[in-house]
């Protein structure tokens, strides 16, 4: 072994960040060898270098800070849909007086529709995959594969530049008569392709439309970006196999933004034609709607509703995995990182995530079972679906093989990361009665269904976010988050979060429908009420809970511990460059020579080998 | 070797840091314990009828001030107000034992005697219905996991009244001085009898109103709920005291029947759906409530017409005058069923003959002339109800539309139905079509022909003919082709060829 | 503290269990069933609930043992192992198999649910369905075909809010849409069906129990879609025959009856 170059004490004062674009242009020359500063390098003013940053970091940033604002935004309109579950049509405690004047402090049924399509659009659109792929995966890429920046600094720039005409055209909704779109995330026409079934689907479902194009744009933007980086610009000696399944799965993610993500924006300015060109490609002839026929509301007919739910669900499938699959990766890095031991089954890993990938695209149907669609359709969608569930298994059992004989640390990151795979087992488990048609016949569009994709959604990518942003903290922000702060969030958000979302399980169960404003006029579901209001207030303890990791966060920000480069002790490549990274992310060569993972070797000298040094 | 890591950097947790997320969830943990509040209403005067937004042209409100205070106080004092509606029983009603608030007790009884004992029955059976829950638990004895809808306060009120009473009259019992009669009938009251003979109060119908109806039809039933601009056809305005689908003759008020039928049936074609899923008593209950609000609504716009233009003398109209009004719509609402149609004798079967001969009566310019509105084909787009240009082409708005001719008493355009489409508001009955054609629609231009007498002093229809211009009617709503399914095993079923019905309705009917 | 997060993690298996033991008691389990193929569903949810019961306790359990045990500080370093083919192999195939019994399981149920080939070929039938569902914004409507058996003519009787079927009858019924897609879920049939607009679908069941059932809209049709309710009521043959007749008789009566 050779003695490591001693690493300085603290990144800052030993290795000043270089400054100046290292420009590396695709292609020229070996990927990531070039790491001489440029010629004409000079100090960037402020707008360059925090606004129109062609920085992956700053970007990367960007993404963090607006997903985490949307967050708080979108988890505002899940208490306001809590609230209206549990008490329905009562008046709305501190700010029912500022929304609601004109009903009295009630949220109206049209405005619960709102609520419920608004907080699905901006979760997944606005935070969840910005989050995931926008935020760490501009941030980690680069830096995990030892390259200066992304293959493409301008188009990155624009992936989040694109980012704000759909936030702009997402809130404005709210703003315009009707309000915001009110067709539930998924859209259906004719609810939404014809104006006067809903009074969200005047102008707030074509801004809605809108929006959903611009996400696709930057999302389309990043992955190109971020597949060209993976492949062309990893440093010297760093193989497809010696990467870390972060970028593994960020990479996999992006191929399927690729392919999938054409599909939902040509069906969105398809939709989007219908609402405003009448071109009919979902309105379907003889529909009299409001008491008003097609005709009359400038759609033409001839078209097929079903074929949005094909198109929609072509892209929205593989969207799970978008929102999924970087997470694992970011599990998976940090579980092995703080259980100090290798991956469980690194090679296997990386196929059940290829085979997620694979799978994801022909199990589409599964969210069409009652729709109407051909059953036999209905058959082979779901085995392909069934199936899908045997990757989530093997990564499931290799990282319980991770922390097999590890040598665990109990910190924040490590804890999230634990709850994400306790939770994801949930998530993915309750998948598979939604697989088998003839129960689906039965839980399709129920609370199940809700406890099913928030335990993925929330319980899974969220916990994995927060672990990431306690993992990466020290390196984005070169100063450590605060443990106590990180452990009592943990500890409430983990309590909290399950006894929202399993209980729904018990809704779903007693055959509570989804998006329903005022379930208890049923008799069927009248007894809810007392579970369906322990939930809420589980649900407004999770929010405010929250609370723990902001203070933390800003407080963290300013005052927190400063860091030296690697404070993790761990042994991906981003641990090498100074905390925060400077411009070009690296001060020195870098060359690989190892897998990312190889922590209590025997013969080593210390418990990790970085992959950085010999 | 020691892994060495920062364990917990700044592991010392600050107390200033900590000190906001607890206060906020001490916060949350008190909030939890408040109780969830229905909100506190207030009726507002009406625009239309000179309230408070209306002004002339020098900007000054329509009526003064102290006068819209006036008619406010008078409405407030003859129907109450959202959350304590109730009527204001007048001398001679009072005398007579008549009490409108009451509609379940006999007219000598403090009641209005509008519920006959059939309906009594009818509703203690669909009462056991909607109570089945509480009354499984109640027969249990398991008084306090009783759950009581929301919108039945005053229920919710007399059931806790009772349960603390049969706490005294327990301990009382113990203590060897209870009254077993009164315990026996606490334990029956509790168990059954709150529940078998609730009917509710105006209040708990208005607390109802405005959990199902208010975000359409508004506060004061103006049809201007929050909801309402996005609906078409607008939702009812109340205030009218014009209803359009009711089974009276002339420009009466519906009966209480006609009301609650809308309820139970809902109006097809409009976003008014059917409430058969609430009690008998809950809908009826909404009918009481309804028409507080159309006495109310009618009451103030006479109010207002009289300050417009009869009232000469200073200051506020007397008592009598306001009192006068009351009374005068109340005769209105009571002599409704004076007023009821029916055909009195059998309907004649819709043979094909008959239905030519409607067909006849249809085209006839003399008699039905359907079809200068309604159309050659059914679908509602004859000349006579649209603007025309000189050339006898409809004039087109912006969006390439017809504009109509007319507007209905509210004040939006009205246009005349497409039969052929195969939704009628008002009912598909063949009595149904008969009333509207007999006696026209209220509030629109839908003439009644029923009694229309011909040049000679006769009836311009003959029964027969008024029967066979509803089967001809009907007709037109029927579907070409009964359907026929496509190749088995496409789940995705067929299109379907209904609305071909619009296009290729030939006249062989 | 290992043992506090040890415990948290266990107490996702405990809630699981928990829930699952009393939630009958609660009422937040599956409402009676009434239909016919329904036992065969819920057969398939309590296998699946079965299979999922034991990876769900299993995996959770290992994962907070081992976040006990192997949290424990200690100076020496951890198992240097970078997988194990066998017990790849091991956990994969297992899955693979019970996931493949699941899939197999299921076809036969789904089959006779939705397969028209195996549609019911009684009295009612996908050629005479005993009527016509018809969803709006926001009504149920039961369009029953009256003398001649065609639905679409004239004698059509039209029932808003409830549908009436016979019990132990196979009813085969149309479900349209006049405007945006809605859908018919009644849970005691363990039955949802979209109502697409622009398609006639037909649906069978056969209600094993006479009584009251709520029908309810289970897809997003527009800001009332919470009001859309309907109800299904089984009853028996005579019933059903005298429910005819009394509608056939408010449908076509001329309204003498409510003249006192």
């Amino acid at each position: 072994m050779t003695p490591p170059p001693p690493p300085p004490p603290n990144g800052h004062a030993a290795a000043p960040p270089i400054h100046g674009a290292p420009h590396v242009a695709p292609g020229e020359g070996a990927p990531g060898t070039v790491r001489e500063h440029h010629e004409d390098h000079h100090e960037l003013g402020f707008l360059r270098k925090y606004v129109f940053s062609v920085d992956h970091k700053v970007i990367g940033i960007q993404f963090l800070f607006s997903g985490l604002i949307f967050m708080v935004l979108g988890g505002l309109m899940a208490m306001a849909i809590r609230w209206q579950l549990a008490w329905p049509w009562t008046e709305m405690p501190v700010v029912g007086r500022l929304l609601f004047p004109q009903t009295g402090k009630v949220i109206s049924p049209e405005f619960y529709t709102v609520l419920f399509t608004m907080h699905g659009t901006v979760m997944i659109f606005f935070v969840i995959i910005p989050l995931l792929t926008g935020a760490f995966g501009n941030y980690l890429i680069p830096t995990m594969i030892g390259a200066p920046d992304m293959a493409f600094p301008k188009l990155n720039m624009f992936s989040y530049w694109a980012m704000i005409p759909a936030f702009v055209c997402g809130m404005a909704g709210f703003f315009i008569e009707g309000g915001a779109a009110a067709a539930g995330w998924t859209a259906y026409p004719p609810l939404s392709t014809i104006e006067s079934a809903a009074p969200g689907s005047m102008s707030g479902q074509t801004f809605w439309l809108l929006a959903l194009t611009f996400v696709g744009l930057s999302s389309m933007m990043g992955a190109v970006n971020y597949v060209t980086t993976v492949v062309k610009m990893r440093a010297p000696g760093l193989t497809m196999m010696r990467l870390p399944l972060t970028i593994w799965a960020l990479f996999i993610a992006a191929l399927l933004q690729l392919f999938a993500l054409p599909v939902l924006t040509s069906a969105s300015i398809m939709q989007i034609l219908d609402r405003v060109a009448d071109t009919g490609f979902f309105t379907p002839t003889n529909l009299v709607v409001n008491n008003l026929t097609p005709d009359a509301t400038g759609a033409a007919a001839g078209g097929q509703p079903l074929l949005w739910q094909h198109l929609f669900w072509f892209y929205s499938h593989p969207a799970v995995y978008i929102m999924v699959l970087p997470a694992m990766g970011f599990a998976s890095d940090i579980l092995a990182t703080h259980a100090r031991k290798p991956i469980f089954g690194y090679k296997p890993m990386v196929y059940s995530m290829s085979a997620i990938a694979g799978l994801g695209f022909i199990v589409w149907g599964h969210h069409m079972f009652t729709s109407g669609m051909n059953p036999k359709l209905g058959m082979t969608f779901m085995v392909s679906t069934v199936m899908i569930a045997l990757p989530s298994a093997i990564k499931v059992f290799n990282w319980l093989g991770t922390l097999w004989g590890g040598r665990i640390r109990l910190n924040s990151p490590m804890l999230f990361a634990s709850a994400f795979v306790s939770m994801f087992i949930i998530g993915g488990l309750s998948g598979i009665w939604m697989a088998a048609t003839p129960v689906d016949v039965y839980i399709h569009d129920t609370y199940i269904v809700v406890a099913h994709f928030h335990y993925v959604v929330f319980a899974g990518s969220v916990f994995a976010i927060f672990a990431a942003i306690y993992h990466w903290f020290p390196k984005m922000f070169g100063r450590m988050m605060n443990e106590t702060l990180g452990k009592l969030h943990f500890l409430g958000t983990f309590v909290f979060t399950n006894l929202v979302f399993y209980m729904m399980h018990q809704l779903g169960v007693a055959g509570l429908m989804r998006r329903t404003a005022d379930p208890y006029a049923y008799e069927v579901y009248a007894h809810l009420q007392p579970l369906n209001q322990f939930i809420s207030m589980a649900a407004f303890s999770l929010f405010i809970w929250q609370l723990f990791f902001v203070v933390n966060f800003f407080h963290s920000l300013f005052f927190g511990k400063r860091v030296g480069r690697n404070p993790w002790q761990a042994c991906s490549l981003e641990w090498a460059a100074p905390s925060p990274p400077g411009h070009g992310n690296f001060d020195r060569e870098l060359s690989v020579h190892r897998g990312p993972y190889e922590y209590a070797a025997p013969e080593a000298d210390e418990d990790y080998q970085p992959q950085w040094e010999k | 070797m020691v892994a060495s890591y920062p364990r917990g950097a700044g592991s010392a947790p600050r107390l200033r840091s900590l000190a906001l997320p607890t206060a906020s969830l001490l916060a949350l943990f008190a909030a939890c314990h408040m109780e969830a509040k229905n909100p506190t209403l207030q009726f507002s005067l009406s625009t239309a009828v000179g309230g408070a937004a209306e002004v002339d042209e020098e900007g000054d409100p329509l009526l003064p001030p102290d006068v819209q205070a006036h008619i406010q106080g008078a409405l407030e004092m003859l129907c109450g107000t959202p959350s304590a509606p109730q009527f204001m029983v007048t001398e001679d009603w009072y005398d007579d034992g008549f009490n409108p608030n009451y509609p379940q007790y006999p007219a000598d009884d403090m009641g209005s005697g509008e519920l006959s004992d059939e309906e009594l029955e009818a509703i203690a059976a669909s009462n056991e219905l909607r109570f089945r829950l509480q009354l499984e638990l109640a027969a249990e004895g398991r008084y306090d996991e009783v759950r009581i809808p929301s919108h039945m306060v005053d229920l919710q009120a007399y059931y806790d009244d009772l349960r603390a009473d049969l706490a005294a009259e327990r301990a009382a019992a113990e203590a060897g001085e209870g009254d077993p009669e009164e315990l026996e009938f606490l334990e029956g009251e509790l168990s059954e009898g709150a529940f078998v003979n609730w009917y509710p109060t105006l209040r708990e119908s208005a607390e109802m109103y405005r959990q199902q109806c208010l975000h359409c039809h508004g506060v004061e039933g103006g049809g201007d709920g929050t909801t309402a601009d996005f609906l078409n056809p607008r939702p009812r305005d109340y205030r009218h005291g014009t209803f359009k689908f009711t089974a009276m003759n002339a420009k009466a008020r519906p009966r209480r029947e006609d009301l609650y039928r809308i309820l139970e049936q809902g109006v097809t074609g409009t976003a008014m759906p059917s409430f058969r899923r609430f009690s008998r008593a809950e809908v009826w209950g909404l009918v009481d409530y309804v028409r507080l609000l159309a006495v109310r609504g009618e009451v103030e716009r006479d109010l207002a017409y009289t300050y417009r233009n009869d009232f000469e003398g200073d200051g506020v109209l007397p008592l009598s005058n306001v009192l006068a009004a009351y009374e005068t719509v109340w005769d209105k609402w009571m002599s409704a069923p004076v007023n009821y149609l029916a055909f009195d004798g059998e309907i004649p079967a819709a043979t094909p003959e008959l239905i030519a001969r409607g067909r006849e009566i249809y085209f006839d310019a003399q008699s039905g002339n359907c079809q200068s509105c309604h159309g050659d084909y059914g679908l509602g787009d004859g000349p006579a109800a649209y603007e025309l240009n000189e050339d006898g082409t409809f004039k087109l708005d912006e969006n390439g539309d017809r504009i109509s001719a007319y507007a209905d008493d509210w004040g939006h355009p009205i246009y005349p139905r497409n039969i052929a489409r195969g939704i009628i508001r008002g009912g598909k009955r063949p009595i149904d079509i008969y009333r509207r054609i007999y006696a026209g629609i209220n509030g629109t231009p839908m003439p009644g022909i029923g009694e229309s007498k011909n040049a000679d002093g006769d009836p311009l229809l003959s029964d027969e003919d008024m029967w066979a211009l509803v089967h001809f009617t009907r007709s037109l709503t029927e579907r070409p082709e009964p359907i026929v399914h496509a190749s088995p095993d496409h789940g995705g079923g067929h299109a379907d060829d209904h609305g071909a019905a619009a296009d290729t309705h030939e006249e062989t009917h | 503290m290992r043992l506090l997060y040890a415990l948290l993690l266990l107490l996702v298996p405990v809630l699981g269990v928990y829930t699952f033991v009393t939630a009958d008691q609660h009422g937040w389990w599956f409402p009676d069933n009434v239909s016919t193929y329904g036992p065969s569903i819920d057969r398939l949810f309590y296998l699946i609930q079965a299979m999922v019961a034991i990876t769900f306790i299993g995996t959770e359990v290992l994962l907070a043992w081992f976040m006990y045990k192997y949290s424990k500080r200690r100076d020496d370093r951890g198992v240097f192992s970078h997988g194990n083919h066998k017990l790849e192999m091991v956990w994969t195939a297992i899955p693979a198999v019970l996931l493949l019994v699941i899939a197999f399981a299921q076809m036969g149920t789904w089959a006779e649910i939705k397969f028209q080939k195996g549609f019911p070929d009684g009295e009612f039938s996908m050629d005479r369905p005993i009527a016509e569902v018809v969803a709006s914004q926001f009504d149920w409507r039961a369009i029953y075909p009256g003398e001649d058996g065609v639905i679409g003519t004239m004698d059509d009787l039209e029932n808003p809010f409830e549908f009436v079927v016979p019990v132990d009858e196979d009813v085969v019924f149309n479900l349209r849409s006049r405007d945006v897609i809605h859908a018919f879920f009644v849970p005691q049939f363990r039955l949802k069906q979209d109502a697409l607009p622009g398609h006639t679908i037909p649906v069978w069941f056969n209600a094993t129990e006479e009584g009251v059932y709520d029908l309810i809209c289970a897809e997003l049709c527009g800001w009332g879609h919470y009001k859309m309710a309907g109800r299904v009521r089984v009853v028996s043959r005579p019933e059903y025959d005298q429910f005819l007749a009394d509608l056939d008789q408010e449908w076509f009566s001329n309204g003498m009856e409510e003249v006192q």
